[in-house]
């Protein structure tokens, strides 16, 4: 896949994944890896870009004896996962054209 | 490869990435390899999966130097946009995703407080206009609250300091009494178990202090952070991983103390627990010398290190009675009406002072300036005026009236009481003046740094003055009284009312309940830089 639309993508996986729950590195790297391949050292930039844009949290609880960072989606980043769906409407209406250009 | 080699190449790695950045980032691994671990992955399993530091790195400054946004980024960066294109809500996306580099903090804020698009928040000019009318009531609390932060900020600060102070002192001063022990052990091995001791328990309570100094330091750390970020950060993260070593060097800590005090108390024991038996100082005894007079003399007394208590004499002879010992036997001499008394143990040269503590212990002169006190009993009728000088001790008189009198100290506090004079002056450089039920024709104490207290003083003249202390009158009455106090304040009572005295009262900055009079009998003058006047008046 492309890089770029990767990451744009992955973005918004990282988002759709805290929409169900506030959830923290490993297991958003192990849950999203069945989706889209990601990595730890991929993962890393997109939560602090994501925090830096305002569309995650960051917090951390204490879990056996040491502290665990969990993040969570802001409303931002609600609308953001939301407003891929309509992106994604789009998207759909370039694919039929780049088809059916080649159809052609 | 184990999870601190891991951790300290990725730091390496990251060379020249802001500290902060560069600490989330080695916590968000040690964070994965901790996962890893707990879901029983060996060490070898974790980090083959694992990218290598360098890798990390590399991805890290890529992410970073390459685009920020997102899906559509480099599309549009690449090609020239088409004006009139359906792409509102794109805009919107490149409005979050790629803020101005230097309002980047600005707008998160913003963000948090107010989840919405900027642009689709309405009324916001009513917003800053009710914020404008309402800052008389906002303004006094953001101060308030600023003031507390900076307050809290600054505890925090000397907190640190004093925790990091306190525990490299008792580290040396632990090592030191070591050191030294070795000076005395073969003259008195019980000394030297006492100092041992002692100094094996400092160093233990270094150990202890030292545990405060990290959590002091991380939990103002996250404390600063959340007064001027919201508390988003945790600073207690280090904390919690170190548990384990936090115990252990408590444990340490507490051993050491245990087994120091132990150690000491086994020489302390030997030595009949008797504190003055804690260094070599030979024995003591208590000595008496007679001061030769003539009549109407004029006899000044000098020492260094004493204490000097004045007392009249009941048999009509001056005496000087101090304790002495052995190893440090004080010098006295009297020649013409000038008597010297000097500590045996006073030195002001550091290595010789090092020499004496190796041979006679650590606590030598501590135990020396015990007994370092001096009386002398003093034929009041018999002299004329007298001289007191002393660098160190404490100068306390009572009972006493000369016709002249002039006390020095350097350092020591001074009090005088119950006595008349004809002139009293008293000057100290640190010490605090203390002159109780005195009558005199003139009183006069001067001091820098200490305090001055007057208390049922009847003269013609009374004078205090005082760079940074206060003074503090009870019952003063005089013709001429004049006060002044750099930083202190100055108040109390006088005896009499507002209008016997001539007033004439400055204040730089301080407040002032006096106001100036042209009529009076008596004149009264009182001027402070910072210090509050207030003076009243009693019969």
């Amino acid at each position: 896949m492309d890089i770029q639309m990767k990451k744009g993508l992955l973005d918004v996986c990282v988002l759709a994944l805290l929409k169900r729950g506030d959830s923290y590195g490993y297991q958003i790297v192990s849950e999203l890896s069945v989706v889209i391949e990601v990595s730890e050292s991929t993962l890393y930039p997109i939560l602090k870009r994501l925090e830096t844009a305002g569309l995650l949290v960051t917090y951390t609880r204490e879990h056996g004896g040491r502290l665990r960072r969990y993040y969570r989606i802001t409303r931002l980043g609600l609308k953001r996962v939301e407003e891929f769906a309509i992106e994604w409407k789009e998207l759909k209406k370039i694919n039929a054209f780049i088809q059916g250009g080649m159809d052609e | 490869m184990k999870k601190q080699t891991y951790l300290r190449r990725l730091r390496k790695a990251l060379k020249g990435v802001p500290a902060r950045e560069k600490e989330k980032l080695i916590e968000y691994y040690a964070e994965m390899i901790d996962e890893s671990r707990e879901r029983g992955k060996t060490d070898k399993e974790i980090f083959a999966d694992l990218e290598t530091p360098e890798q990390v790195a590399a991805d890290y400054f890529n992410a970073n130097e390459g685009p920020v946004g997102g899906l559509y980024d480099d599309y549009d960066r690449d090609r020239p946009r088409r004006r009139h294109a359906p792409r509102s809500r794109r805009d919107r996306y490149d409005d979050y995703e790629e803020p101005p580099r230097g309002r980047r903090v600005d707008r998160r804020e913003e963000y948090e407080r107010e989840p919405e698009y900027p642009r689709e928040r309405r009324g916001g000019s009513g917003k800053t206009l009710v914020w404008i009318l309402t800052f008389p009531l906002w303004l006094p609390l953001f101060i308030v609250a600023f003031a507390l932060a900076l307050s809290v900020f600054l505890v925090g600060v000397a907190l640190v300091i004093t925790a990091a102070v306190v525990t490299v002192a008792f580290f040396v001063g632990g090592v030191y009494m070591i050191v030294m022990s070795f000076g005395i052990i073969s003259a008195s091995g019980s000394i030297a178990a006492a100092q041992i001791g002692a100094g094996i328990a400092l160093i233990g309570l270094c150990l202890l202090v030292s545990l405060l100094v990290g959590p002091t330091a991380r939990g103002f750390g996250a404390f600063t952070a959340w007064v001027f970020r919201g508390f988003r950060r945790s600073g207690k993260v280090a904390v919690a991983r170190s548990h384990g070593a936090l115990i252990g060097k408590a444990a340490v800590g507490i051993a050491l103390v245990v087994v120091g005090c132990g150690v000491g108390a086994f020489g302390m024991g030997k030595l009949d627990w008797q504190w003055r038996n804690i260094a070599l100082t030979g024995e003591f005894s208590e000595r008496t010398e007679t001061v030769v007079l003539a009549d109407h003399a004029n006899l000044s007394v000098e020492s260094d290190n004493l204490s000097l208590v004045i007392k009249p004499s009941e048999d009509g002879e001056a005496k000087l009675i101090f304790s002495d010992c052995t190893e440090f036997p004080k010098t006295f001499s009297c020649e013409d009406g000038r008597v010297t008394l000097n500590s045996g143990s006073w030195t002001t040269n550091f290595w010789e002072n090092q020499r004496m503590v190796w041979s006679h212990g650590v606590f030598y002169s501590a135990v020396i300036s015990v007994y370092n006190r001096a009386v002398l009993y003093l034929p009041a009728d018999r002299i004329e005026s007298l001289s007191l000088t002393v660098q160190n001790g404490e100068v306390r008189m009572e009972d006493v009236s000369v016709q002249n009198a002039e006390i020095n100290s350097q350092n020591g506090y001074v009090s005088v009481r119950n006595g008349s004079f004809g002139n009293l002056s008293v000057k100290t450089n640190n010490g605090y003046v203390a002159l109780e039920e005195i009558t005199a024709e003139k009183v006069a104490a001067n001091t820098d740094n200490g305090y001055v207290k007057l208390k049922n003083v009847v003269s013609d003249t009374v004078e205090a003055d005082t760079d940074n202390g206060a003074i503090s009158l009870s019952r003063v009455l005089g013709s001429v009284l004049r006060f002044r106090s750099g930083n202190g304040s100055v108040n109390g009572s006088l005896i009499g009312k507002t209008e016997d005295y001539k007033i004439t009262a400055k204040t730089q900055l301080g407040s002032c309940n006096l106001k100036d009079t042209e009529s009076g009998e008596r004149t009264l003058e009182v001027k402070t830089g910072c210090g509050e006047i207030k003076i009243s008046f009693v019969e």
